[in-house]
């Protein structure tokens, strides 16, 4: 009896796979094409989709001639659409720009790597087609947010700097260059309140504890630099994400070279 | 890495090729599907020519002047009962542009509708 059910529910699932499967793929690899021209300049869409039809059509009336069933012809339909696939992608990339630095470009609050902003002027030219004029607003408005957000950020930094430079050249003693580097500490976290709001205030936030507890501390100069320069490593160690930071464009603080 | 102007890809050189065979000295008129099928056929491949792949190769060959389209008109798709396809033309650029595409690999085939120059490549 387990066996006729068996044999009964396969028939049954096979006849009913058999029947929608062709319908199926025709359906999820249209919804690809759209999905994939979504945002693309109508006339571009248009073409794209038609090439589409035109070609689905023409694999299944060969197929239909071959005398293919429907889910022979729904596999046939579903390997012509793969073998093209690294095509279709570089039709976007073509538009866009590479997959990597768009999904960059609309992950980073800012945008400092060249590459990534090259991409969101890709997609904003891109989108900036004949009837998407909502993205084409959405990324005109993430653009001139990324500058504000870059710009602000760079005054801070050059802001912020210019408290280590103080310190480097006028105070002398450490109780004098405490306030200066806590003054550096906290313009760089509004600063990268521009950049990265969550991960560098809270490496930050350890920076001015350390900072703090050194001016309360009588500790001996060795030890000061150590604790300091601890923080300065867990502060590099834990943002990855800033490149920049890495690549020592953004001068390092002083007390790590000295 | 960035093309020089005018050059051809694999893909490219192949679809003109068949294009040109298809079309004869007579330029006759062929579609999207048509020409992938002549290239399954030509190549001895399993399957047919992805999607992605034709389409944006006759999209770049038609750009460089090698391809001229013209959609059919409606009421021919209708009678048939099929969407309406694309037509493509081969143009004399096309041909000679193949042929530039020969010789630059230093392979002398006659190619019909022109002469191809005899001599090493430019």
């Amino acid at each position: 009896v387990k066996w006729l059910l068996f044999v009964a529910l396969s028939a049954v699932v096979g006849s009913i796979v058999g029947r929608y499967l062709l319908p199926m793929t025709v359906g999820v690899v249209w919804y690809w094409q759209v999905c994939l021209t979504l945002g693309a300049p109508r006339r571009e869409r248009e073409r794209k989709l038609e090439q589409f039809i035109e070609f689905i059509d023409g694999v299944i009336s060969a197929d239909r001639e071959k005398g293919y069933n429907p889910s022979q012809i729904a596999v046939t339909v579903l390997m012509a659409v793969m073998d093209g696939l690294r095509d279709d992608l570089g039709w976007w990339r073509e538009r866009v720009g590479p997959l990597r630095t768009t999904i960059a470009a609309l992950h980073s609050p800012l945008c400092w790597d060249v590459s990534v902003a090259i991409s969101t002027l890709g997609l904003l030219c891109y989108c900036a087609g004949e009837t998407n004029c909502w993205i084409s607003v959405v990324f005109v408005s993430y653009c001139a947010a990324n500058t504000f957000a870059r710009l602000r950020a760079q005054y801070y930094v050059k802001k912020a700097y210019q408290y280590v430079d103080a310190a480097r050249q006028f105070a002398v003693t450490p109780s004098e260059r405490l306030p200066l580097y806590r003054a550096w500490a906290k313009t760089m976290q509004r600063a990268h309140r521009y950049m990265e709001p969550v991960i560098m205030p809270a490496t930050l936030d350890e920076v001015l504890e350390v900072l703090d507890e050194l001016e309360r501390r009588s500790g001996s100069m060795h030890e000061q630099r150590r604790r300091l320069a601890a923080g300065f490593i867990k502060l590099l160690d834990r943002a990855p994400w800033d490149r920049e930071l890495r690549r020592g464009r953004i001068p390092r603080c002083p007390l790590l070279l000295k | 890495m960035r093309r020089s102007e005018g050059s051809l890809t694999e893909i490219e050189a192949t679809l003109l090729e068949v294009a040109i065979k298809m079309c004869g000295v007579d330029n006759v008129e062929f579609h999207g599907f048509q020409l992938a099928k002549a290239h399954q056929q030509a190549l001895g491949k399993p399957r047919i020519i992805g999607f992605g792949s034709l389409y944006r190769a006759l999209d770049r060959l038609e750009s460089l002047g090698y391809l001229k389209s013209r959609k059919e008109p409606d009421e021919v798709a209708r009678e048939e009962g099929r969407p309406p396809r694309r037509l493509y033309t081969l143009t004399n650029s096309g041909r000679n542009a193949f042929a530039r595409h020969l010789m630059n690999k230093g392979v002398a085939l006659p190619v019909p509708g022109i002469t191809v120059p005899e001599g090493p490549a430019p």
